[in-house]
């Protein structure tokens, strides 16, 4: 019986979205959506710990080479935001994904540093980052064609200059 | 003739002032500028008004004493008011030109947002409003 009930959740888990991958849960925070997004990508709170956002959102005014100041309450929606849904704090999945690997007691300051990020990565030439079409890690959408939904899939990956030929990536040197 | 001359000149920057008025007049937009004459006037007695050109030069200028990847408006913004920009994280940044953006500078709360947000990042402290009502003057000129 015990076998039997072991079967079907492992069925059940097998067979949820999340299991398949699948994008994030949508930001429902309406300060979030904006202010981030003014600037970069949206990222998901889920892809850093808490710790990591709040040291973040506690020194706005040097935010990765520039000022990004907020007014007091914004600041304060959009940290208590990313707080409660970090890898640490939240439930979904891919929450968990992210916390994989990172030091807690000196977690990561940028998602490109976490260990799930490097290693979904590790295949792509440092080229294809800094191409002129690129730019830097920072710039998710760049390759993730429905990063702003906060769908990463492999599915809908194109990077700019390389063709995946069965899983190997190969730079279009006629282009 | 001289008179003649005098009067094409005058008429001349009479239709531009005019035809720029109209084209760019907005209330919220022109109450944002006042708002900043105000305070210049506060801050300097003799406040003789806003300059285009001065804004042009604020905005066209490499500055020192502010971040390194940003000394320049020029470094996220397009290379001309009219060009579109482009964050340091690869987002489109619309025209600064009111000719190319109409909604440009009509919510207070947003120009007093970057204001403050992007003196500091390129200058390495607050805008004075003298130099923030030169940069709005230049840009709803153009």
């Amino acid at each position: 019986m015990i076998r039997f009930l072991t079967l079907c959740g492992l069925l059940a888990v097998l067979a949820s979205p999340a299991m398949a991958g699948g994008p994030f849960p949508p930001i429902t925070s309406e300060a979030v959506k904006t202010e981030c997004a003014e600037c970069h990508l949206l990222y998901r709170p889920q892809m850093l710990p808490a710790k990591s956002w709040a040291a973040m959102m506690a020194d706005l005014a040097n935010h990765f080479g520039e000022d990004a100041s907020l007014a007091p309450g914004t600041l304060k929606e959009v940290t208590d935001y990313h707080l409660a849904h970090a890898s640490d704090v939240d439930q979904p999945r891919r929450a968990k994904k992210f916390l994989a690997g990172v030091d807690l007691s000196n977690p990561p300051m940028k998602i490109s540093d976490t260990p799930r990020f490097i290693r979904k990565h590790d295949d792509v030439p440092v080229a294809a980052f800094t191409s002129k079409a690129v730019g830097s890690k920072s710039r998710c959408q760049k390759c993730h064609t429905k990063a702003a939904e906060g769908n990463f899939e492999d599915d809908f990956v194109v990077i700019p200059g390389y063709i995946n030929v069965f899983g190997v990536l190969v730079k279009k040197v006629w282009e | 003739m001289k008179m003649l001359s005098l009067a094409i000149a005058l008429s001349t920057v009479l239709s531009a002032t005019l035809g720029a008025n109209t084209a760019q007049a907005n209330p919220a937009r022109d109450a944002i500028v006042a708002a900043f004459a105000a305070q210049a006037k506060a801050e300097n007695p003799s406040f003789a008004g806003f300059s285009a050109a001065a804004g042009n030069t604020l905005f066209n200028s490499t500055h020192s004493g502010g971040k390194p990847d940003t000394p320049s408006c020029t470094s996220c913004h397009g290379t001309t008011p009219f060009a579109t920009g482009e964050t340091r994280a690869g987002k489109v940044i619309e025209p600064m030109a009111v000719s190319k953006n109409p909604g440009r500078y009509t919510d207070t709360e947003k120009v007093d947002k970057w204001f403050f947000r992007n003196c500091r990042s390129v200058l390495g402290r607050e805008c004075t409003a003298q130099e923030k009502g030169d940069y709005l003057t230049y840009m709803i000129s153009q």
